[in-house]
């Protein structure tokens, strides 16, 4: 059931009663005369019982259940016998068309046309065979002599409607649906296959809300329609209500089991949320129609996404070769050639698209939408314009421009293209939440650094600016020497202690629970360290992977493969602190076991189109690691040559050959062999069986044999560093046995793996401190400030350390955030702020501090004793 | 202060009660908490032990509360501060109760008690569960409330007064740094590390901290005029500063004079331009300073 049938958005949006949602208004809709409705209810139940009863009746039924095959036969023996009655040729038209015989369907339709003109129904059929091949100037003509036939007559007048839009001839195809809306507010409309026309041609002029409205009346009444469900699916799915159209197309299929436009409206309304479900439905539909055009095209748009170019080419050739006219299909191969920069077939396909159609946007909105998925911001601004420029109310091009542009920094110019879009389509809940976002960034304070315009919410930016800024640079100076790169700025960064507003920001929706950064080449955004529970991620990590991104995609002009941006990434994590990065956690161990490890070349295809839960987390450690073999069997000269080849746009195939020197299959071979020996030695069950008895040892109290035991887990899986982990259990017995050395020697080695164990780097910086490595108390300490960034007593203990080490710098972000943090002994963190300062060398930053020491506390006398040698 | 002549001398007196607990985990906790409050009065504060009392378990009885304010009532001078901690578990449906060993009594109840006593200051410090609810009928002229909650409703487990005893033993609660602990630094030390530990765990905040000082309106930490009665308020017992050297003394009535003309300066802050403000307090600070080092001077000299 789908409850409330209003086109909902998922805030605020479209009320009360619809009208044209931009420019001009229309009258109210007939629909909303309640006697009209009483009137038409009766028409809608009509049916003719003795019809049901004959061959043909049976055989209607049979393809309208999705008997498809057994339906066929019958139903051609009784068109081709001179039954012409428009359910039988209907029928006989949907058998054939989903089963994928088009070619059949046209050519059989063509001949009972001309052997019998007059026969609507039949002329009908042939003239939308002919419109699914592309045939279009044979489906007018078809269309046009059965335009005012009393039982097929307005489906003509639909499909011609269609057809004109389809070649751009838009006025045209405006005033066709415009008659047909004036039919049904006049009431000449009222069968029910009729009224399945008249709410889609409200739905082509921007009727929404009516077309809903008449939708709903349409499946209510005739609720073995199993085409009504699917456009009724159709629609709310385009104007973002997916929970509300999955159910309409599980309607569909209850009626009719394997109509292949239901699964493929499930198969794109779950792809992002249930990627295993969409690949299902595709199979199914494919099963029932290996032609269906549009099928194909969806698969190909998902192969272009993971840059598996020549398979995406396969499935828009079984496109065209039914309809060589697809300007869907075309629109991909144009999108394709640019990517792979091949500007010739980009230009001819371009301009076969617009020599059919030349008002067709959506050939731009493709090419934005392609773009946008390879990161390439900019280039998917450009189109979206050009969308615009052929199309001024496709908003949703507009919403792709605004989008891109504010993922490239303009966003003043994105915020006021938003806006207009948001106006022109108010169901678009991605801009709705965007521009609500944007609203709330007066919360937020932004200040510019020497290489990045932040932004940081009010409530917690004082506390968080030392740090972050500190560590911003630190990543900009090292990664651009490293890479010999200074990307292009301003470079914006901003940070959310709200995750949804995050998602936001990044996705336009709320919701996408295990994502923390995300980057756009001039713009990098995550999630706040106090967005989550203490301790679940680290937020100097996941900022060091995201400005990677920064230098990787902007080297590369966006032109880096998915895997190996995410892959460069993590590997820079693991050389930016020790500890960071993710090591090998459980599942990848799962997955490398169980052979689930993907080939270079269809890497991409893990981030992009998953095939089990943790596939995306897999490919993110796969492709770190494929990082680290390069590195250590190439050299990062390597690496270097790598991303220059792919700023040149070269495959991947010739990308390995020309930097490393292998085939891809070579390569691929000897990685795989290197992951195999990395984890050989690591049994799971035995794994799980050692911490187990390390810790029934422990509570019997017998410690020596936990220590044992423990040490044999470490010297297994040493990367195991998740909960009951044998780090933590064993330092806790050496420290109980007082063996502080041996406790040290384990918390050091657990800091190695683990970037999230706040308690245990805690406890390392205090052996470490004891023990008078006030260095290595410091570094352990930092690095417990980039899991838990607000905690008083580690800025408080490492300010003391740096003090001591005369690291001035460092000590002074100490205080800075202490004082941010409220410390309570303000005065305290004054002076000692000054003292940094004064350190420093900065004499006017240590005598305001002083004297606001001083201004709290005046007889504190360290801080008189600072005073006076300032002001002497 | 400073003492020529016979005076009569303030003093302070504490009564500690800690209630009833119910399970192993909250005795140890009320003990530690009743324990430690003890010793920071005695060996850091300067009380006499004889003036501190702890009324713990059996001990809390109503006839034992009782005799406890009649010993009060004959130690007390008009002169003399009384804080009273209440370390336990308290309920503030209808009237707040603190929960003691047999029937409890009311704020009401203790509001009598404490009317009973000839003393100059009372300060409670009462960090059970619901103790926002005692706060009306306590409050009044010379008395300074604090509650570990802002209603009876909130009736959760604090953890307000573990922060509270902290302020009596670390430094850092010292705010302005004159070697004593105000009743309002305490206060504030403790409301910041109640907020830590909500905003480090990741949990709802299910307490709030107040303060009603001199029969005020109650307030928070974040309170835009520090109360006043609190503000001078300390727990260290006022013990004079005796010295015969005329010439120290002169040094120490002049650094008095200066950490007055702070204070008003301070306190004037809004109705001065900015770097006048800034001027005028660096030049009293450096004399401060300087009237520091020859205050010290002379000391060595001694």
């Amino acid at each position: 059931m789908k409850g409330n049938v209003g086109l909902r958005m998922v805030d605020g949006g479209c009320e009360g009663k619809l009208q044209r949602v931009a420019g001009f208004l229309h009258p109210p809709s007939a629909i909303r005369n309640p006697i009209f409705l009483l009137l038409l209810l009766p028409l809608l139940l009509v049916s003719c019982g003795a019809f049901w009863q004959t061959d043909a009746g049976r055989a209607v039924e049979l393809a309208r259940t999705g008997k498809y095959s057994e339906a066929a036969p019958a139903l051609e023996s009784a068109v081709n016998g001179g039954n012409f009655d428009p359910k039988v040729v209907q029928s006989l038209y949907h058998s054939w068309i989903r089963q994928g015989e088009y070619q059949k369907a046209r050519e059989k339709f063509e001949a009972w046309a001309a052997a019998n003109p007059s026969a609507a129904p039949v002329r009908l059929a042939a003239g939308r065979a002919n419109g699914l091949v592309g045939n279009y100037d044979a489906a007018l003509a078809h269309f046009n002599t059965i335009l005012n036939n009393p039982a097929v007559g307005i489906a003509a007048q639909f499909e011609r409607a269609k057809v004109l839009e389809g070649t751009g001839k838009r006025d045209q195809a405006n005033m066709a649906y415009q008659g047909i809306i004036q039919g049904f507010q006049s009431g000449r409309i009222r069968s029910p296959g009729d009224l399945l026309y008249a709410a889609r041609a409200m739905w082509a002029t921007e009727y929404f809300h009516d077309a809903n409205d008449l939708l709903k009346v349409v499946t209510q009444d005739d609720p073995k329609n199993a085409e009504a469900f699917v456009f009724w699916g159709d629609l709310l799915a385009e104007k973002y209500n997916e929970p509300e159209a999955i159910a309409s197309y599980r309607d569909a299929l209850k009626i009719d089991p394997r109509m292949p436009e239901a699964h493929l409206g499930l198969a794109k309304t779950t792809a992002l949320t249930d990627p295993e479900t969409s690949s299902k439905e595709i199979d199914t539909l494919l099963e029932t129609n290996p032609n269906f055009i549009d099928a194909h095209l969806f698969l190909a748009d998902a192969l272009i996404s993971s840059t598996q170019y020549e398979k995406a080419e396969q499935e828009i050739t079984k496109a065209t070769a039914v309809n060589p006219n697809s300007l869907e299909a075309l629109s991909l191969l144009a999108s394709m050639a640019f990517v792979r920069n091949n500007k010739a077939e980009f230009d001819k396909q371009a301009a076969r698209v617009l020599q059919i159609n030349p008002a067709y946007s959506t050939l731009y909105v493709t090419m934005a939408d392609n773009c946008e998925k390879l990161r390439l911001y900019k280039e998917a601004a450009n189109f979206a314009k050009e969308g615009l420029r052929l199309n001024p109310r496709d908003f949703a091009a507009m919403s792709q421009l605004g989008v891109n542009l504010l993922r490239i920094g303009e966003e003043e110019e994105g915020r006021a293209t938003l806006e207009k879009a948001f106006k022109g389509d108010p169901f678009n809940v991605l801009n709705k939440n965007t521009l609500t976002l944007m609203d709330s960034f007066e919360n937020f304070d932004q200040f510019d650094i020497p290489n990045f315009k932040v932004k940081l919410h009010k409530k917690e930016s004082a506390a968080l600016r030392p740090y972050v800024t500190d560590l911003l640079e630190r990543a900009y100076n090292t990664l651009s020497a490293k890479y010999h790169f200074k990307p292009e700025g301003p470079i914006t960064f901003e940070m959310y202690p709200d995750h949804a507003d995050f998602a936001v920001r990044t996705f336009g929706l709320p919701g996408i629970g295990g994502i923390l950064g995300v980057s756009f080449g001039k713009v990098f955004v995550m999630d706040s360290p106090t967005s989550r529970k203490p301790d679940s991620f680290n937020w100097g990590s996941t900022l060091w992977h995201e400005f990677t991104h920064i230098i990787t995609l902007q080297m590369t002009d966006n032109h880096i493969p998915r895997w190996f941006s995410e892959g460069l990434s993590v590997y820079e994590e693991r050389r930016g602190f020790p500890g960071w990065g993710d090591d090998l956690k459980l599942p990848y161990l799962g997955a490398i076991k169980a052979k689930k490890l993907l080939p270079v070349a269809q890497l991409d295809d893990g981030f992009m189109r998953p095939k089990y839960e943790e596939q995306v987390l897999v490919s993110y450690y796969q492709a770190s690691i494929l990082c680290d073999f390069i590195d250590m069997k190439y050299g990062f000269p390597g690496i270097l040559k790598m991303l220059d080849l792919y700023k040149q746009q070269k495959p991947t195939a010739d990308v390995f050959k020309e930097a490393l020197g292998t085939s891809l299959e070579d390569f691929d071979k000897q990685f795989f062999a290197w992951v195999d020996e990395k984890v050989k030695g690591i049994e799971l069950e035995a794994f799980t069986k050692l911490l187990e008895t390390g810790d029934e040892a422990m509570q019997m109290g017998d410690l020596d044999m936990a220590v044992e035991i423990f040490k044999k887990a470490i010297a297994m899986y040493p990367e195991y560093t998740d909960a009951h982990n044998a780090y933590e259990s064993l330092a806790d017995i050496y420290l109980k046995k007082g063996d502080k050395k041996a406790a040290t020697e384990t918390l050091k080695q657990l800091m190695t793996y683990s970037e999230t164990s706040f308690k245990g780097t805690v406890t390392l910086a205090g052996l470490l401190q004891e023990n008078g490595d006030t260095a290595g108390a410091a570094r352990a300490l930092e690095a417990a400030m980039y899991i838990r960034p607000l905690d008083m007593e580690g800025h408080q203990k490492l300010g003391e350390l740096l003090m001591n080490q005369k690291q001035y710098s460092g000590a002074a972000r100490e205080y800075e955030t202490l004082l941010a943090l409220n410390a309570p002994d303000r005065a305290g963190a004054y002076y000692k702020l000054a003292e940094a300062n004064f350190g420093q060398g900065n004499r006017q930053d240590a005598r305001r501090n002083v004297m606001k020491a001083l201004e709290i506390a005046p007889s504190y006398e360290p801080a008189q004793e600072l005073l006076l040698k300032l002001v002497r | 202060m400073l003492l020529f002549s016979t005076t009569v001398l303030a003093d302070s007196s504490a009564l500690i009660l800690r209630g009833v607990a119910g399970d192993e985990e909250h005795a140890q906790k009320f003990t530690k908490w009743s324990d430690e409050t003890r010793k920071a009065l005695v060996d850091k504060f300067g009380f006499s032990a004889d003036r501190v009392t702890v009324l713990a378990d059996k001990m809390t009885a109503q006839a034992e509360i009782k005799k406890a304010f009649a010993t009060l009532k004959s130690q007390l001078k008009p002169l003399d501060t009384l804080f009273v901690f209440f370390i336990g578990h308290g309920s503030g449906e209808g009237d707040y109760k603190f929960n003691i060993f047999g029937p409890d009594f009311t704020a009401a109840d203790y509001n009598m008690l404490l009317s009973s006593l000839s003393v100059g200051r009372i300060v409670i410090v009462n960090g059970t569960n619901s103790s926002g609810a005692a706060m009306e009928a306590l409050a009044g002229k010379n008395r300074v409330i604090i509650t570990a909650t802002r209603s009876g409703q909130e009736g959760n487990d604090t953890v307000f007064y573990e922060y509270f005893l902290e302020a009596l033993q670390k430094p850092e609660a010292d705010e302005d740094k004159d070697q004593k602990i105000s009743v309002w630094e305490a206060f504030k030390y403790a409301s910041a590390g109640v907020d830590r530990f909500y905003k480090q765990e990741g949990r709802l905040v299910t307490e709030h901290p107040q303060i009603s000082d001199n029969g005020a309106e109650k307030t928070t930490a974040a309170a835009k005029e520090v109360p006043l009665l609190a503000r001078t308020l300390v727990f260290q017992v006022d013990r004079p500063v005796v010295t015969n050297d005329p010439k120290l003394a002169a040094l120490l009535n002049e650094k008095k004079d200066l950490e007055q003309k702070i204070e008003a300066l301070r306190i004037g802050k809004s109705g001065i331009p900015e770097p006048e403000y800034e001027k005028q307090m660096e030049d009293l600070l450096v004399q401060l300073a300087l009237k520091n080092q020859q205050i010290k001077a002379q000391e060595t000299k001694k």
